[in-house]
Formats: structure tokens, C-alpha cells, sequence
């Protein structure tokens, strides 16, 4: 059975700062969905409330009807529920390969399959020769691959991408993306895409979501965002 | 997944595990054969002196061992490991001491507890259990703690404990020494507690709990994303490495025939945190060169201590040299060369 995984009404407050309010979105297993908006519209505070890292101050987390609101990030991890980093966050001093077997055994421990889960995940993202070296040692182009690596491992049913091709020239930005529109037919999983560059996530994303000022700004199909007023104004009118 | 075995899968899995013996037996040979021959060229000078100084420093090899498998794998110092050897030594004499003076020094033991005689070995397995069963109750609490705030909590232990057993007169002969301990620990006993300490910390590091408490050390977050309760990972490392240490303690109890709570204090805190960065914080192979090379220092300048003849001048260093140089030892490693003598390297590793 296919999930979903849900946000109802989620708002986030930091001291005085209202980072989240009211922002509902969905995401099936199987889809891309883009989210976008502007520096500071709360993107990756929505990814750390959906990957446990802060709890909301109101609103609703769920996958179905299982609420998860308050769950810790390992178990939404374990349960499927994956992101990856802005700033990637490698476990510097030990291996590739070791950086993609730590959520591996997180689900079987030193099993076979374990370790044929972590070689599928490194292959995916073409690292497969790069497995012995020092994860500190990589370029930032391979750095961010084992990022996706790593989140890939956990065989995930929803994966949350923050800005993957941040800081990645043209053509390593187009291979990526490539790669990630192949993921959900390859793992079977739901993905939230944070990224900057219109043309791509035009060209991966059926549905956006767009964000402003921590406000729900437009959702839907990419062709109605595309013709979205607000969002002309406000977001794309600038590029 | 069925019951029954499928001759497919059981190559694999076979390779596997003959894999992982090896991923085990060559680093902890690799460290093992060394300290063997090391011994046997020592027992066969004959010199007692000698002997003696190598059990001791292999009984520091036990007991840095046992602080490198908490302090390599998470990243967190602890300044309070010695309490774990505290225990050790305690629970060895309850179990092992002096006979009928036993009850002389504890009193209150409980009388099962003052008349019997458990075998050394047993005793010995028995005491380093409770050093580990105590360390996974404390860890419940502190393991939730991570960096400086953890050292500073363990720091804490070491502080109550020390009083704790200095004021439980009826168990612990207070803050006098209780002497008469079986003193079974030769060479060769060392030696094999050295081995087994050193097997037991590189089946953890290879193990999929080492690899998950790495990552927590180099990213907490990021460990949690994917999937580590650095909680749990944590309080295993911590018990297991209450066990090695207090191993250490029960040793070196029965090394020196006496112990006494202010030999389990800061001096030994220091002196044990010191082989372990002298030779690599991160590393096993580290915390085993440390030990030896800091024992053979000390070692070295206790001889100055006591003078020696050039000519017809005594050459005499004041007391105190070795504190001294060991501190200008520490300092000159932590400025010149932080990772230690070895930094991350693991013989016998293949990486
Ligand atoms: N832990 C925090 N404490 C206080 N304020 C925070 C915290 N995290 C985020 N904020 C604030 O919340 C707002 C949203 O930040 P967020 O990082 O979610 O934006 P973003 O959309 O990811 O931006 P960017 O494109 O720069 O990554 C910002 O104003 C930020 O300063
Ligand atoms: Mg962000």
C-alpha cells in the first residue's frame, strides 16, 4: 500500500520569530514534490519538523493516520522517513563505505543484506570505486552524493533533499538531478526536493509548494504554480 | 525469511563471518603478538625488576584499554573511569581478601560474603561485572549528556564515589588501606588480561555498535538521521568499557597485595588519560602504545629519582621529576602532535 506522509497546520515559533505558521502539505510515496521559496521562508525548518529535529508548536505530523508528531529523528529515520542536510554533515574522519553502512545497521546489523544495501546505495549515486576514502577528503560534488547515499540506505519511504545541488556548477547540478528523478522508481519512495534552480525543479517536479515567510504562498501541479500570480511576483518574477 | 537453510545463502554468508573473525583477529593479534614477545624476552633476562615493571604497565594497558573503548569511539573524555577500577578493586577483596583478617577490614560485610572463597578467576569476572552493571545504571542518566557537560559528570562520579567508599567504613576499611590481597597477578596474568581487554575492544570497534557510536561522535544530528539512538550506542560503549576498567582495578589490587580508595583518584585519573592521549585518543593501537610508552617514561625517571653513580657523583633528580615530565610530555604531544603517537592508525587494520 502506497503511504503519505502529511503536515496539518504546522506552525514553528522560535522566541519572537514565527519561522512555520499554518503550512499543510503532502507528500505520496512514488512522487517528487518541489519546495520553494525565498532565504529564510522555512524551508529546512519544515524538513527538521518532519524529520523529528523540531517539534512544532502546533499542527500535525502523519504517515496515514499515525501520527508522529513528537516522534525522536532515529525513529523516523528507522521508519522511513529520511532527509538529508543543507550542509551535508558527513562523518568526516571514517570511509564512504562506513559513512553509508551507519543507517544500514541502524535496520539489520551486520547483516549480509545490510551490506548489500549500503553497495546498492553507493553504485546508485556512481561511488562504488570511492567507497575506501576518508569521507573528509572528498570533493564537495562527491560529498553531497554521499549525503544522498547515506539518506538512500535507509531504503526510505519519503526522502527529504535540502538544497542537494547547492554549490554545484551546471553540468554536476544536471547530472544530479538526473539521478534524482530516478529515485522514486528506483527505491519506491515519496521525495521533497529543496532547490533554487527553477528550470530544474520545474523539470523534475510535477507539484511545488511554495513557501514564504514561514506562509503557505501556492501549492499545486507545476503548470498552475507556473501561472501563479503570487508566485510570479513574488519568487520567479526576480529570476 | 524461512527457517530452513538455503544452500545459496549460506556461502555468503559464511564468507561473511570468516570475513568478520578476521576483521577481529588480525588487529588484536597485531597488538596481542608484541606484547608476547615482548614478555618472553623479559622473562627470559631474569630480572625481576623488570618483570614487575611490565606487569604493572600491562595492567595500564587494561585499564586505558577499557577508557579508549568509551573515549575512542564517542568523543567524550571522561574523567571518571576510575571509579569503574575502584569498584573492580573492592568487589575482588570482598570476594578474595586475607582470610580471617578479612572481617577485620569489613566488618559489615555480610557473613556469606566474609566466608567465602570464590576462586580468583570467578572473583575477578564477578568484580568487573559489577564495575560494568554500576556504569550501565549511571550511564542511564549521564549517557544523555554529550561533550564537555559529560566529561564534567563523569568528573562527578569519580568525586562521590571516592567519598562515598571512603565513609563506608564497614564495607571498605574507609580511608585506610586493606592489605593481604592474593597477589596471583604475574606476568603472564597480565599479559592474558591484556588480551583479553584488547579482544574484547576490537570486537567492539569492528562491531556495528562501534561503527554507530563513531558516527555519533563525528555528528550527532547527523547520526540521528540516520537512524542511531546515540542514547543506546552510547550506554553500551560505557558498560562495556566499565567492565574493562574494572578488570583494571581488580589487577592491579592484586598486583600490589593492598588497596586503598586514594589509589583510585585523580592521580591515576591523570596518569591513565595520558597514555591514552600520548598515544591517540581515537585509536586501540594508541591507548596500548601509550600505556607501555608513558610507563616506560615514568619508569626511566624514577631511576634518576633515586640516583644514579657517574663516576663518584650521585646524579639524583628531586621527587616529583616524574610528575614534571610527564606534564611537559602531555603538553609537548598536545601542542606538536594532537593526534598522539599514533593518530588514527590500527595495525592490522586494513582501511
Ligand atoms: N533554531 C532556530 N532558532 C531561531 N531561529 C531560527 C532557527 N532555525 C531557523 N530560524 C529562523 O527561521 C526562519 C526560517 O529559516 P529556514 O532555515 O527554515 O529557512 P530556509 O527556507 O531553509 O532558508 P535558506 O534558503 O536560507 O536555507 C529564518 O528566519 C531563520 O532565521
Ligand atoms: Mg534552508
Amino acid at each position: 500500500m502506497s503511504a503519505r506522509l502529511t503536515t496539518q497546520s504546522v506552525t514553528v515559533r522560535f522566541h519572537g520569530l514565527t519561522a512555520l505558521e499554518d503550512v499543510s502539505i503532502s507528500l505520496d510515496q512514488g512522487e517528487i514534490l518541489g519546495l520553494l521559496g525565498p532565504n529564510g521562508a522555512g524551508k529546512t525548518t519544515l524538513v527538521n519538523v518532519l524529520s523529528g529535529f523540531t517539534r512544532p508548536s502546533g499542527g500535525t505530523v502523519k504517515v496515514n493516520e499515525i501520527d508522529l508528531t513528537r516522534a525522536r529523528p532515529d525513529v523516523l529515520a528507522r521508519r522511513g522517513i529520511v532527509r538529508t542536510f543543507q550542509s551535508v554533515r558527513l562523518f568526516q574522519r571514517m570511509t564512504v563505505r562506513e559513512n553509508v553502512q551507519v543507517p544500514v545497521f541502524a535496520h539489520h546489523a551486520g547483516s549480509v543484506e545490510g551490506e548489500q544495501a549500503a553497495q546498492r546505495a553507493l553504485e546508485f549515486v556512481g561511488l562504488a570505486e570511492e567507497s575506501d576514502r576518508i569521507a573528509g577528503s572528498l570533493p564537495y560534488t562527491q560529498e553531497r552524493l554521499v549525503g544522498i547515499a547515506r539518506a538512500l540506505a535507509l531504503e526510505p519511504k519519503f526522502l527529504m533533499l535540502d538544497e542537494p545541488a547547492a554549490g554545484m556548477n551546471d553540468v554536476e547540478g544536471a547530472q544530479l538531478v538526473e539521478l534524482i528523478a530516478r529515485i522514486p522508481a528506483q527505491y519506491g519512495c515519496g521525495v521533497l526536493l529543496i532547490e533554487h534552480n527553477m528550470p530544474v525543479v520545474m523539470a523534475v517536479c510535477e507539484r511545488l509548494h511554495v513557501l514564504r515567510g514561514g506562509r503557505t504562498l501556492a501549492s499545486g501541479p507545476r503548470e498552475e504554480i507556473r501561472r501563479n500570480p503570487d508566485v510570479i511576483e513574488s519568487y520567479l518574477g526576480g529570476h | 525469511m524461512t527457517d530452513s537453510v538455503d544452500p545459496r545463502r549460506s556461502s555468503p554468508a559464511a564468507a561473511a563471518s570468516l570475513l568478520w573473525i578476521g576483521r577481529v583477529a588480525r588487529p588484536s593479534a597485531a597488538l596481542i603478538v608484541p606484547l608476547l614477545v615482548l614478555c618472553i624476552i623479559i622473562a627470559l633476562t631474569g630480572a625481576p625488576r623488570l618483570e614487575s615493571i611490565m606487569t604493572e604497565a600491562l595492567i595500564y594497558v587494561v585499564l586505558v584499554a577499557g577508557l579508549s573503548i568509551f573515549i575512542g569511539n564517542s568523543g567524550i573524555v571522561s574523567f571518571g573511569h576510575v571509579t569503574f577500577a575502584l569498584i573492580g578493586a573492592y568487589a575482588s577483596a570482598w570476594q578474595t581478601c586475607c582470610g580471617p583478617m578479612r572481617l577485620i577490614f569489613m566488618p559489615e560485610l555480610p557473613v556469606w560474603m566474609a566466608t567465602a572463597q570464590v576462586p580468583l578467576g570467578l572473583a575477578a569476572l564477578l568484580a568487573a561485572t559489577l564495575a560494568g552493571f554500576v556504569a550501565l545504571i549511571l550511564g542511564v542518566a549521564l549517557m544523555r549528556l554529550s561533550g564537555t557537560a559529560a566529561s564534567i559528570a563523569l568528573l562527578s562520579v569519580l568525586f562521590v564515589f571516592k567519598t562515598a567508599y571512603e565513609n563506608w567504613d564497614g564495607w571498605t576499611a574507609g580511608q585506610s588501606a586493606i592489605v593481604g590481597l592474593p597477589t596471583y597477578v604475574t606476568l603472564w596474568v597480565a599479559l592474558g588480561a591484556a588480551a583479553v581487554a584488547i579482544l574484547i575492544a576490537t570486537l567492539y570497534r569492528v562491531s556495528s555498535y562501534g561503527l554507530r557510536l563513531r558516527a555519533v561522535r563525528e555528528d550527532e544530528a547527523a547520526a540521528r538521521a540516520s537512524g542511531v539512538n546515540a542514547w543506546t550506542q552510547k550506554l553500551v560503549a560505557f558498560t562495556i568499557s566499565g567492565f574493562v576498567a574494572g578488570l583494571g582495578g581488580v589487577l592491579y589490587g592484586h598486583f600490589l597485595g593492598t588497596i586503598s580508595v586514594s589509589m583510585f583518584w585523580l592521580d591515576m585519573t591523570f596518569l591513565t588519560l595520558a597514555m591514552l592521549v600520548v598515544g591517540g585518543l581515537r585509536s586501540l593501537t594508541g591507548a596500548v602504545v601509550g600505556a607501555l610508552f608513558v610507563a616506560a617514561l615514568r619508569e626511566c625517571i624514577q631511576v634518576f629519582e633515586r640516583g644514579i653513580s657517574v663516576g663518584d657523583n650521585l646524579l639524583q633528580a628531586p621527587e616529583g621529576t616524574r610528575e614534571i615530565v610527564l606534564a611537559i610530555v602531555l603538553l609537548s604531544i598536545l601542542i606538536f602532535r594532537p593526534q598522539g603517537l599514533v593518530g588514527e592508525l590500527e595495525v592490522g587494520e586494513r582501511r
